[in-house]
């Protein structure tokens, strides 16, 4: 199998991000919780852990929006 | 997870083939200066680090650092390859082309997370990366323990979720939206001070009755759209004068006046302070930046280019940090000019627009407002787009405006009675109609907020378990570091060594001690390079410990070049003790240490193996192939029986002194020096002087004196006396008789060691001050 070091899901010594994320982002759960899934849904697939390019991040901020106008009015 | 062998081809000093083998077992490697030792400290590290070693990160080792890791001589055709092979039978290989590129293979899943979790900074400490943690900056250590701590993870998130909130503000257009809010409120409030939805409800229900003849929606928005409607009815059906009025009230209320002089004083900010400070922000950026790049890691205090100010190192990131927060202030002020700017020219459309409705154009065309159309045709032919005006194009700008806004004054100042209260109900209709959109901007506002409050608490409680971790494995560590360095200098006045984050500053680590009774906030004050050596190698193991299931080898390569022979032996204390089950991987280029350290640690656990000095790239790394302790002499008797004979002499110096220091052998006293340069003679003659009242062989219950040893040794003291000292002096000595004189060295000092268990005779009961013994109990040397 191919092997690449310094890669791949978190280390099980490095405390769990996603829950971290899940108690810090409650209030969010409340206000908009298609926002908050898509929230945890890149912290339980290790995004928030991984370096991320510009472009990246860009991406993802949209797809936080994205949920916003899912989970509320079109603008 | 042991390592169980490393194999090399071609990769740095190795020729076609280097595998050091170590049989599950710790390891020590003996090798002179360039045998090429390190060569497998350095595949270790290019395995599990990110395909670079360390200190080949310089200018001339290639984009791959190809051009250090490849043999200089390598055939072309052959890759360079790193194997290691661990003790479940597990491998990771890695084939490394000409030019760098490599790929990897490993076995099993479980390898590969392994080897993955393993940290180069706490698998491997050469004896120039002693000192180098605590040269760094406070940031510095913390940066490098980052990793160790198993904290990288977590700061790549903060960062992360750091950056995801600036791009949902920005690219949810946030300060926009606000903005947008900010002036439909006021809209709303000209028309309605101290509104809500339920009174400007109220407000159109009442206008409703004056303008709506059939039944008003119950839906605000549509009841909106029907008054609106119904006003507009009534305009069109009123009097020409009535609508001329009107259309002039409607340019009059755009306010340009206003609006143009908001916007020329923002330009006018912007042009005295924005753009002045973005030009010296950026020149200070720029050299900020500069200067951070020639910064050495190590510097505690730096003078910046850019403001003329000393500064600590640790100080100078908050600084850039500064700088940027007053480039993030000056942006707000110029996105406020151009919003003012903005504002004026919706208006002024507005008012071109109303300016050529048919009652309008009539009223422009009368003789009497010639001045007011030729201010309209100059606006007209204005370039709203453009984002800056000069000063030339704003006094223009301001002298069309006041002519404008003074004709419609004149002409609106009586109005038609059959326009009276029209305009301002139609005003406050479109106010009206903001409402509606105030909801959707609050809600979008509210919703992006929410999603950048979430983003911010995340990162704020990332950060919080950053700190708390830190706090507490930085406690766990101190506690480690001080019991190594109290094992490594028992009863030294330099207690206390112990890592501290301090209190005024983030992302920061500092080591800390008491020297002679006085606090130290770092050892760089008090400390001697030996010393910081010492306290670098406790840190090292110290983290090393971490790995508390102890599945990662430590690799040691000639850590103790700058140690005296005290610390060497307590660092042996300390392999033997607090990492009594870690695999070690020790290279050393000390023969002396190498001696010691094949007397004092356990065959059991410990390997023994030598490399044959370094002759040329295309034959590499090569191993020592004879047996023994004094194989190395034996490797040179069939081409130099002379050099073969000192060899025998010098192994036998070394091992011999060590062995007298274990038995406590009483020597003679000795001016000076002479101390230190006592000859294996000596010593054997002290021994065989000594052995007949303290060495005891046991013989079932009974300790019995112990001849044969002293047999041995004097007749190796004879001959190391007859044909070493030769082999020295006349360069005579040939073949056979160094064979013999080697054979003969090696009984004498067989002898020392238990031939039952294996173990030296001094290995066991050291504390007591009666006698040591071997491990098995057979054979005891007395002290008294």
């Amino acid at each position: 199998m191919e092997y690449q070091p310094e890669s791949g899901p978190s280390r099980p010594e490095e405390g769990n991000v996603s829950d971290i994320v899940r108690m810090a982002a409650k209030k969010l759960s409340e206000e908009n919780q298609e926002a908050f899934d898509a929230l945890m849904s890149l912290a339980n697939e290790g995004a928030l852990e991984e370096h991320q390019t510009d472009g990246r991040l860009n991406a993802i901020a949209d797809e936080l929006l994205e949920a916003r106008k899912e989970g509320g009015d079109e603008d | 997870m042991r390592i169980e062998e490393i194999a090399l081809s071609w990769f740095r000093g190795a020729g076609s083939e280097a595998v050091l083998r170590t049989a599950n077992k710790s390891v020590v490697v003996y090798g002179a200066n360039g045998s090429g030792k390190s060569a497998f400290a350095d595949a270790v590290e290019y395995v599990v680090g990110e395909r670079r070693i360390g200190h080949l990160v310089h200018e001339y080792s290639g984009r791959r650092q190809e051009l250090g890791i490849r043999n200089t001589h390598a055939p072309s055709e052959q890759p360079t390859i790193v194997g290691i092979r661990f003790g479940n039978g597990a491998r990771v290989e890695v084939k490394i082309e000409p030019d760098g590129a490599s790929s990897a293979t490993c076995d099993s899943e479980t390898t590969e997370s392994v080897v993955r979790s393993w940290e180069v900074a706490r698998l491997i400490l050469r004896q120039d990366e002693l000192s180098v943690f605590i040269h760094k900056t406070k940031g510095g250590k913390y940066s490098a323990l980052l990793p160790l701590l198993g904290l990288e993870r977590l700061e790549q998130a903060a960062e992360n979720l750091h950056r995801i909130e600036e791009c949902v503000r920005q690219r949810g257009r946030l300060r926009e939206a606000e903005r947008q809010l900010d002036g439909r409120r006021a809209t709303v409030s000209q028309a309605f001070p101290e509104w809500d939805r339920e009174t400007v409800d109220q407000h159109l229900d009442e206008m409703g009755t004056r303008y709506v003849d059939s039944e008003l929606p119950e839906d605000f928005s549509e009841k909106v759209d029907a008054i609106g409607k119904a006003i507009d009815r009534r305009i069109q059906s009123s009097e020409p004068d009535s609508k001329l009025h009107f259309c002039l009230k409607g340019i009059d209320s755009e306010g340009l006046p206003d609006k143009l002089s908001k916007a020329k004083t923002a330009l006018q900010e912007a042009e005295n302070v924005v753009d002045a400070l973005l030009d010296r922000r950026i020149a200070v950026l720029e050299a900020a930046s500069r200067f951070a790049e020639s910064v050495p890691g190590d510097e505690e205090e730096v003078l910046c280019p850019a403001c003329g100010r000393t500064i600590k190192a640790d100080d100078f990131r908050r600084h850039l940090q500064d700088e940027l927060s007053a480039l993030k202030e000056a942006r707000a002020a110029r996105e406020t000019a151009l919003n003012e700017q903005k504002n004026f020219v919706d208006s002024l459309q507005g008012v071109l627009r109303q300016s050529r409705q048919a009652e309008a154009v009539q009223w422009l065309n009368t003789p009497a407002q010639e001045e007011c159309r030729e201010a309209l045709v100059s606006l007209e032919a204005w370039n709203a787009s453009q984002r800056g005006w000069s000063a030339e194009q704003m006094q223009t700008l301001a002298g069309c405006v006041a002519v404008i806004c003074s004709h419609v004054e004149r002409a609106t100042k009586t109005a038609p009675p059959s326009t009276s209260g029209l305009f301002e109900d139609k005003k406050a209709v479109e106010a009206a109609a903001c409402v509606e959109e105030i909801c959707g901007l609050e809600q979008k506002c509210a919703e992006i907020s929410a999603i950048a409050e979430a983003l911010t608490s995340c990162e704020d409680a990332i950060r919080d378990a950053i700190k708390a971790r830190t706090e507490a494995v930085v406690e766990g560590i101190s506690d480690e570091v001080q019991h190594l360095w109290s094992r490594l200098h028992p009863e030294e006045p330099i207690e206390n060594v112990h890592l501290y984050i301090p209190g005024d500053a983030d992302k920061s680590i500092d080591v800390g001690l008491r020297f002679y009774g006085k606090d130290q906030p770092s050892p760089r004050l008090t400390l001697s390079e030996g010393h910081r050596n010492s306290l670098g190698l406790c840190i090292f193991l110290a983290l090393a410990k971490l790995d508390t299931a102890g599945a990662q080898a430590i690799i040691l390569d000639d850590v103790v070049s700058s140690f005296d022979r005290e610390h060497r032996g307590m660092l042996v204390d300390i392999l033997l003790e607090d990492f009594p089950d870690r695999q070690v991987l020790l290279f050393t280029h000390d023969r002396e240490w190498f001696s010691e350290l094949r007397w004092r640690l356990p065959s059991a656990r410990w390997n023994f193996m030598r490399l044959r000095r370094w002759e040329n790239p295309q034959l590499g790394l090569q191993w020592s192939g004879a047996a023994g302790i004094l194989g190395d002499a034996r490797e040179l008797v069939a081409v130099n029986p002379e050099a073969a004979g000192n060899r025998v002499r010098a192994i036998m110096d070394a091992e011999l002194a060590l062995a007298s220091e274990k038995l406590m052998v009483p020597m003679p006293f000795a001016r000076g020096d002479r101390n230190d340069r006592r000859t294996c003679i000596e010593f054997l003659e002290c021994l065989i002087s000594e052995a007949p009242r303290r060495l005891r062989k046991r013989e079932e219950q009974a300790w019995l004196e112990f001849t044969e040893p002293i047999e041995e040794w004097r007749e190796a003291r004879s001959l190391l006396g007859a044909w070493a000292n030769r082999a020295s002096h006349t360069g005579t000595l040939v073949a056979p008789e160094v064979n013999r004189l080697i054979e003969q060295c090696e009984k004498a000092l067989a002898y020392l060691r238990c031939s039952s268990c294996g173990d030296p005779i001094w290995i066991s009961d050291q504390a007591n001050r009666e006698r040591v013994q071997c491990s098995c109990d057979c054979i005891q040397w007395r002290y008294g």
